[in-house]
Order: structure tokens, then C-alpha cells, then sequence
């Protein structure tokens, strides 16, 4: 066999090209001829060493050249628990006014008819709130502004939607006086009730990771074309998950996962939940994990960061999956 | 060149087979972050996080650079999974005194890893000596592993057939380098 040719052969054989005919007859061949043998030996060394050669290159370019922005990245944890502590301030804020609204002396005297006139007054603002729904109320107060003798009740409102600035000077007085009337009854700053997240259930979810080999399996396991995913399966891997069913006070929607721990926000006992992978690169021992809710498949990121459910619309991938 | 806002997860597996290596630096710098996180969450440093993460982004690399590659991922998936599992590997290695040895088809069986590894920097050397289309003939073939009428298009080649016999002269003089090397030093010692 001429040297080009031989290196061809081995060549295809380090990358796995042969066929299962030629694989056997080379194999056979290295058995019968130790000078082929240490042939193949010296291509491999070589190779690796070109593959090293390449690794270095690269790994120096990154060494010299990248820059890690790290604290510049939006999407980190730090940024995650800034937000969270607005959210909670405006949360405290929400339930500080909702109180003293129901309190506020002010609201009550001027709207003796309604209680919830004072809700009214500042049904605009209240749109950003969540629970607030101000939709029944607004139209009202439209209707009540224009025909003015209509409704008996419509005394009060004359006096604060007539001129529109005085429904922000109603919020002010009415915080303002809670600070000053209400502060004895107050809570003190560490009695204030703060909600936090809490767990609901746990279970346990095994992901029977039939593509990786036990540890101590050897490759030859593998390399048997003919037995490949039997004796894989009795040497498989299991991945025990534990998944927790989790409710949060903003009712947050979304998952935390770390490969072997899965937090999940936001899903009921009513919905139907399932694991399954899709094997990125067996060689690698790569796969990614799906949620399955309710018939639909959500990839799950594992880097222990919050995120929110997003379902997978790769109508290839989805194939995979069922 | 693009722009910083034009990179994407397409545009990087078109730049990495183009073999623009700014790619190298989006996966790198876009997936600290995590990469981060995790490995100091896990008994590392800062400099296992720098190891690990440009090991992973070397692997992200090779691996689309095939050309039989398909994305199915998004590569920070892909990335962060090879991160962790590298990481994991190194943990249990430096765990265990006798580092197991791996179990891999390509794997030199004569010598100890560290005996092997200080072998293959001579083999780096030489490659060093090489001039620079072999040189990127040989990486394009051995670890990007594209196949010999893509390697042919971007080196301008005429054909695969052309690239084929220049790859092996490449081959051969590496190899004449290196074996001249071993029987010069066996001789000395």
C-alpha cells in the first residue's frame, strides 16, 4: 500500500469514516502487522499534536484579546435581585397606600356616600397597579363627570375631577397624613409582615440518561455496533431531579434549574408535568432538559438563574422530543 | 468585521466557519457570566473560570466548525453545558490522586499523560516551523475537521484532490521534523 493511501486509512479511521467492513479488516490487519500498528501510532501523535498546536493558538488569541465586561452584562443574578428589591419597595408602597386609604380620615369625610370613592379619585394612577382594576370604575367616573345632576352621588366627585391636579394633591395629602396620624399605629420597620416564597411540594423525577455510559463502563461497550444501545441501557446513567412546586406572593411565572434541582413557579397540581432530554452531542455527554406542561415543551436553562417558561417552537426539535 | 449588535447565534456559526476568530471573544465574553457563577459556586477560583470557560469555548469552536454541524441549541446552552461538564471532570480528577484515565478511542496508549503531553509540545514546535498554508491546512483538516473541498474553497485551492496531496506533503514534513527530532535526542541520550 502506497504511504499517501495508508495515511488516508487512518486518517478516516481516527475520524470514524470507516464502514463496519473496513473498521474489521483494519482492525484485523493491526492485529497481523505491528509495523502498521506503530505506524498508526506515530499519526495519532502527530495529529494530537496538530490539534494541541490549534488549541494553543486559539486559547492565546482569547487570552490576549477578550475583555469581560462582567459587571456591564444586564442579565447577571446581582441585576436580578436589584430588580426583585424594586419590585418589593413598590410592593410595600402598594400595600402603605392601599391602607391608609381604607383608614385616611380625609377620603372618608369627603366621600361620605362611597368608600370607595377614594379608590376612585386616583383610578387612573392605580392602572399600574396590578391588582387594582380600576376598568369597572372608570367608565363611571366619566359618566359622572358630564351629566352632572344625574346620579344623586355625584356631589363629592364635582369637587376633585373638576380640576385634574387635585387628584394628585388628594394622594399626597392622604400619604402625608397617614405618616403623621398612623405612625404609632404602625408596625415597626422589622414587624412589617414581609411575604416570601414557599414551597409547596417536592418530587422526584429520574431522567434515564440512556446515551451516557456508567462510570467504569469501558468504551468498548460503545464501539460493538451490533449491541451499542442494549448493553448502553443496562450501563446507562441516571438522573435523579428533584423538581419543587413553588408559589411566590407576586405570582411569578418561571423556572430556576441547576441540572439536578428544578424550582418551579407558577405551576398547579392540575397541570401535567414531565422531564425529557434531547442529546446534544453524545460524545460530549451534552443534552438539554424540556419541561413538558400541558402538552407543551419548555427548554430548560440550567444555570441556577430565574427565567420564565418559553416554549420551544422548532418544529424539528419538538419532533425529537415526541 | 461586525458590528456589536449584529452577533447572534447565526452569525457567530457563520463567522466561526469562516474562521473569524472575534467569534472566540463573543462566546467567551457573552458566557462569563454564567460560566462564573457556576464554577465559583463549585469550590473554583477565577482562574478555573478563565480555564474552563476558554476550554469550553475552544470545544464550542471545533465543534461548529465541522461541516456536517447543525445548530440545535443556542450556543450559550450549548457552551454552558461543555463548561460544566469540564469542570465537573476537573473536580473529580484533582479529587482523586490517580487521575482515572479516560476511556477515548483516540487516545495515545504508550505513555503517562504527563510524559505524553510533554511530547506533544515537540510536535507543537514543529508545527511552529511549518509554513503558514500547512499550517492552516493541517488545523483545517485535523481539528476543524471540514472536509477537503470546503478546506479547498478557503484556501483557494484548484480542488479537493489538489488540497488532498498538499496536506499530505504538510503531513510528511511534520513528520520528518519530528521523527528527526526523537532519533537525534535518542542518539544523544
Amino acid at each position: 500500500m502506497e504511504e499517501q493511501e495508508k495515511y488516508a486509512l487512518f486518517d478516516r479511521y481516527l475520524r470514524g469514516d470507516l464502514s463496519q467492513q473496513e473498521l474489521d479488516d483494519f482492525l484485523e490487519r493491526l492485529k497481523e502487522d505491528p509495523e502498521l500498528a506503530a505506524d498508526l501510532e506515530m499519526h495519532k501523535f502527530l495529529v494530537e499534536g496538530i490539534q494541541e498546536h490549534r488549541k494553543e493558538e486559539l486559547r492565546t488569541y482569547m487570552k490576549e484579546k477578550a475583555r469581560v465586561r462582567f459587571m456591564g452584562n444586564p442579565w447577571t443574578r446581582n441585576w436580578t435581585y436589584a430588580s426583585a428589591a424594586v419590585l418589593l419597595i413598590f410592593g410595600v408602597m402598594y400595600v402603605v397606600i392601599d391602607q391608609n386609604r381604607k383608614v385616611d380620615p380625609v377620603a372618608v369625610k369627603d366621600t361620605p356616600a362611597e368608600t370607595s370613592t377614594g379608590v376612585d379619585t386616583t383610578g387612573e394612577k392605580s392602572q399600574d397597579l396590578p391588582e387594582e382594576s380600576s376598568a369597572e370604575e372608570t367608565p363611571q367616573l366619566a359618566e359622572q363627570q358630564d351629566p352632572v345632576p344625574v346620579v344623586p352621588e355625584t356631589e363629592p366627585y364635582e369637587d376633585t375631577s373638576g380640576v385634574v391636579s387635585d387628584e394628585h394633591d388628594v394622594e399626597h395629602r392622604t400619604i402625608t397624613e397617614l405618616n403623621q396620624e398612623n405612625l404609632a399605629s404602625m408596625p415597626k420597620e422589622d414587624e412589617l409582615p414581609v411575604k416570601s416564597d414557599t414551597r409547596i411540594y417536592d418530587t422526584l423525577i429520574t431522567l434515564n440518561l440512556a446515551f451516557i455510559p456508567a462510570q467504569g463502563a469501558k468504551s468498548g461497550d460503545f464501539k460493538d455496533s451490533s449491541g451499542v444501545t442494549k448493553q448502553a441501557t443496562t450501563s446507562n446513567k441516571d438522573e435523579k431531579i428533584t423538581v419543587q412546586y413553588w408559589k411566590s406572593p407576586i405570582n411569578y411565572k418561571g423556572y430556576r434549574f441547576d441540572g439536578r434541582k428544578l424550582e418551579l413557579f407558577g405551576v398547579g397540581f392540575s397541570d401535567e408535568i414531565s422531564l425529557s432530554y434531547l442529546v446534544l452531542d453524545p460524545k460530549l455527554k451534552v443534552y438539554r432538559v424540556y419541561l413538558k406542561k400541558n402538552g407543551q415543551y419548555f427548554p430548560l436553562v440550567d444555570d441556577h438563574a430565574y427565567h420564565p417558561y418559553k416554549a420551544e417552537t422548532d418544529p424539528d426539535i419538538l419532533e425529537k422530543l415526541k | 468585521m461586525l458590528g456589536r449588535r449584529e452577533w447572534n447565534d447565526a452569525t457567530i456559526v457563520e463567522e466561526i466557519r469562516k474562521g473569524n476568530k472575534e467569534a472566540l471573544l463573543h462566546l467567551y465574553e457573552g458566557n462569563y457570566a454564567p460560566v462564573r457563577n457556576y464554577i465559583l459556586k463549585n469550590s473554583g477560583d477565577n482562574d478555573d473560570v478563565e480555564d474552563i470557560l476558554q476550554e469550553a469555548v475552544i470545544a464550542v469552536w471545533q465543534k461548529v466548525s465541522h461541516t456536517e454541524f447543525e445548530l440545535t441549541a443556542k450556543l450559550s446552552t450549548f457552551l454552558f453545558a461543555v463548561a460544566k461538564n469540564l469542570w465537573l471532570k476537573a473536580l473529580s480528577k484533582s479529587k482523586r490522586t490517580e487521575a482515572m484515565e479516560e476511556h477515548h478511542e483516540n487516545r495515545a496508549v504508550s505513555s503517562s499523560p504527563a510524559v505524553h503531553q510533554r511530547d506533544l509540545q515537540i510536535v507543537v514546535q514543529y508545527m511552529d516551523k511549518l509554513g503558514e498554508t500547512c499550517k492552516r491546512l493541517l488545523h483545517l483538516f485535523y481539528f476543524e475537521e471540514q472536509d477537503m473541498k470546503e478546506i479547498a474553497n478557503r484556501l483557494n485551492f484548484a480542488n479537493a484532490d489538489t488540497a488532498k496531496a498538499k496536506k499530505y506533503q504538510c503531513f510528511k514534513k511534520l513528520e520528518q521534523l519530528v521523527k528527526a527530532h526523537f532519533s537525534k535526542s535518542d542518539f544523544i541520550g
